[in-house]
C-alpha cells in the first residue's frame, strides 16, 4: 500500500474506534501509520531518518521486523510516556501504527507479522490473484473507501457517535432512558412523543425530567403549562396506561 | 550460466547427516522445491568422500538401468561383459555394496519407481546405508522406513548471501534497498533468490511472490470480526435494548463477512502456483 493509504485508513479507525474529531489526534495517528516503513529508505521516514533505515535495510527485507507484533509491541511500551500527556495520543499513535502495517496484510507480499517466531507472511485473502499489488491503480478504489469512512466518521461523531445516531433511529423509549443516563447531568434531553395522558393524545417534542425506570421517563409539558410533570412510558398503550395511572397517584 | 552455490550455509545439518552417515544410519532429507535438499546432499557428499567413505550414486530410473549403473561402479562387470538376468543382478549388487561397506545416495527420490523403491527398502532391512533426498508429502513404504530430516527455509543472512554471490557472478550492483526488497519476493528460498536477482538484472518487476511460506490470516481477520458479536450480549447483560440490537446487527455483519471471504477462490499453496 501507499504512503497516503496508510494515512488515510489509520486516520479513519482512529476516529472511528476512538470517536474523536481532534485534529492533533489523528494527526499522530496518521503519523505513526508511516512509522512501520522506515525499513524502506525509499519510504518518507526513510528518507529523514536514512541512517536508521540504511542499518535496517542492512539486516532485514522489507515488511518483516518493523511490520510485526513484536514491534507494535515495542511501540506499545516505548510510547508509555504519551499516555501520561493523553490517554488519546496514547491509543491514537498505537493504533496508528498498527494500520500502518496490518493494511499490509492485503498486499501481494504481505508481512512477517509474527516476527521473530515466524518468518512466513501473513496474507488476506489466501489467494494471491485477489490481493492488492502496492502501487497499482486499485489503490485509488482504496483511497475513495478510506476517505469515505473518514467523512462517515466525521458525520457520526459530529453527531453524537455511533450509538447514539443508532439510538435516535431506532426510537426507543430505552434509548431515551440511556442517553439522560450517559448526557442527562451537562445535556437536554428532548424526547419524541407520540401517545395518550389521562388528559388526551400528546404528541410532540418534550424535555426529559428524570428516569423513573429503564422504559419510563418523566416529561415536562410545556404546551400545558403546569408544573406537575407527565409521565409517558414506553410501547404504546401498555405504558401509556401505566403511565396513566402513575399520574392518577401523583 | 549454472548457479550452483559454492557455499554451504547449512552447516550444522550438513554435520548431523555426515555423522549419521558414517555412524551406520540411513537418513531421508526432505524439502520443497528450491530450498537447497540437492545442494546440501552435494556438500554431504564432498564431506563423506572427504572422510573416505564409499559412495555410489544412483539416478533416478528404471530398476533395470540402476542394477547396470551400479553393476559398472562396483566393478561387478565390464561394458563388454554380458550381464546376468535381472533377479541374479539385483542379488549380486546387493552382496556387493554390503562387502565395500558403501553409502547409496539418490537425489529426487520422488521419482523412483515403486520396483526400485521396494529394492531399496529390501537392501535397507538388510543393513544396507541409504542417504536419500526427495521432495515432501511421500508419506508411502521406504520413505516412511527412513529417518527423515526437513529443510528449514534459509535464515535472512543467507538469503542475502546467496542474493549478493549470485549478483556477483552476474556481475551487477544491488544496493542494500534493492536487495531488502528482492528478500521480500524469495523468502528463505535461495533458489527463488537466485532468480529474483535475474530478474532484476533483466529488469522484471514481477508481482507474484513464488515462495510458499504463507499465513493465511483470514480465519484471524473473521474471529476478530465475530468478537463484536458480544457487544450484543453486554448490550443484553445491561438490558441496553439499543446496544443488544446493534450488536446483533453487527454479528450479522461478521456472518456476511466470513461468508464472503470463504467463498473466495482458494490459491495453491504449492510453489509457482
Amino acid at each position: 500500500m501507499t504512503a497516503k493509504n496508510h494515512f488515510l485508513f489509520s486516520i479513519s479507525a482512529v476516529s472511528l474506534t476512538l470517536g474523536t474529531l481532534d485534529p492533533f489526534v489523528l494527526l499522530i495517528a496518521g503519523a505513526m501509520s508511516l512509522l512501520p516503513n522506515i525499513d524502506s529508505s525509499k519510504s518518507v521516514y526513510g528518507k529523514i531518518l536514512f541512517p536508521l533505515s540504511r542499518l535496517i535495510e542492512r539486516h532485514f527485507p522489507h515488511r518483516t521486523f518493523t511490520h510485526s507484533f513484536f514491534m507494535t509491541a515495542i511501540v506499545a511500551i516505548g510510547a508509555i510516556p504519551l499516555a501520561f500527556e493523553s490517554r488519546e495520543f496514547y491509543f491514537a499513535a498505537l493504533i496508528g501504527f498498527f494500520c500502518g502495517w496490518f493494511l499490509d496484510v492485503f498486499t501481494k507480499a504481505g508481512v512477517s507479522a509474527f516476527y521473530p517466531m515466524s518468518m512466513a507472511r501473513l496474507v488476506i485473502p489466501a489467494n494471491p490473484a485477489l490481493r492488492l499489488a502496492t502501487g497499482s491503480k486499485n489503490e485509488w478504489f482504496f483511497s475513495v473507501i478510506f476517505l469515505a469512512l473518514i467523512v462517515i466518521s466525521f458525520q457520526l461523531h459530529s453527531s453524537g457517535g455511533v450509538m447514539q445516531i443508532f439510538t435516535s433511529l431506532l426510537a426507543q423509549p430505552t434509548g431515551v432512558s440511556e442517553m439522560f443516563r450517559s448526557h442527562g447531568q451537562t445535556n437536554k434531553i428532548y424526547a419524541l412523543v407520540d401517545g395518550q395522558t389521562a388528559t388526551g393524545n400528546l404528541s410532540g417534542k418534550f424535555p426529559v425530567v428524570d428516569l423513573l425506570s429503564n422504559d419510563v421517563f418523566i416529561i415536562r409539558n410545556l404546551a400545558r403549562t403546569i408544573e406537575k410533570s407527565d409521565v409517558v412510558g414506553s410501547r404504546r398503550t401498555e405504558q401509556t396506561n401505566y403511565a396513566r395511572r402513575f399520574i392518577r397517584r401523583i | 550460466m549454472n548457479f550452483q552455490t559454492n557455499s554451504c550455509y547449512r552447516e550444522k545439518e550438513k554435520n548431523l547427516i555426515v555423522e549419521t552417515l558414517l555412524g551406520g544410519h540411513s537418513i531421508l532429507l526432505v524439502g520443497k522445491a528450491g530450498i537447497g535438499t540437492s545442494t546440501l546432499l552435494k556438500f554431504a557428499v564432498e564431506e563423506l568422500e572427504n572422510k573416505g567413505a564409499r559412495i555410489i550414486k544412483i539416478a533416478p530410473n528404471s530398476i533395470k538401468q540402476i542394477l547396470i549403473s551400479l553393476a559398472f561402479q562396483l566393478n561387478l562387470y565390464g561394458e563388454d561383459d554380458k550381464l546376468p538376468t535381472s533377479s541374479r543382478l539385483q542379488r549380486e549388487v546387493a552382496d556387493a555394496l554390503k562387502r565395500q561397506n558403501s553409502i547409496v545416495v539418490i537425489d529426487e527420490a520422488n521419482r523412483l519407481t515403486v520396483p526400485v523403491r521396494a529394492w531399496l527398502e529390501e537392501l535397507h532391512e538388510g543393513g544396507q546405508i541409504l542417504f536419500l533426498g526427495a521432495k515432501p508429502a511421500l508419506a508411502r513404504d521406504l520413505f516412511l522406513k527412513l529417518p527423515r530430516m526437513e529443510l528449514k527455509p534459509l535464515e535472512y543472512e543467507h538469503i542475502r548471501k546467496v542474493i549478493a554471490e549470485t549478483a556477483a557472478e552476474l556481475e551487477i550492483e544491488l544496493t542494500p534497498a534493492d536487495v531488502a526488497n528482492l528478500q521480500e519476493r524469495c523468502g528463505g528460498n535461495p533458489m527463488l533468490a537466485r532468480r529474483v536477482v535475474r530478474e532484476h538484472q533483466i529488469g522484471l518487476k514481477p508481482n507474484q511472490h513464488d515462495h510458499t511460506e504463507w499465513i493465511n490470516g483470514t480465519p484471524f481477520l473473521i474471529a476478530a470480526l465475530l468478537c463484536l458479536t458480544m457487544i450484543r450480549f453486554i448490550g443484553r447483560g445491561i438490558g441496553d435494548t439499543n446496544l443488544y440490537i446493534f450488536g446483533g446487527m453487527l454479528a450479522v455483519a461478521a456472518s456476511l463477512v466470513r461468508l464472503f471471504m470463504f467463498s473466495l477462490p482458494k490459491g495453491s499453496s504449492k510453489l509457482g502456483g
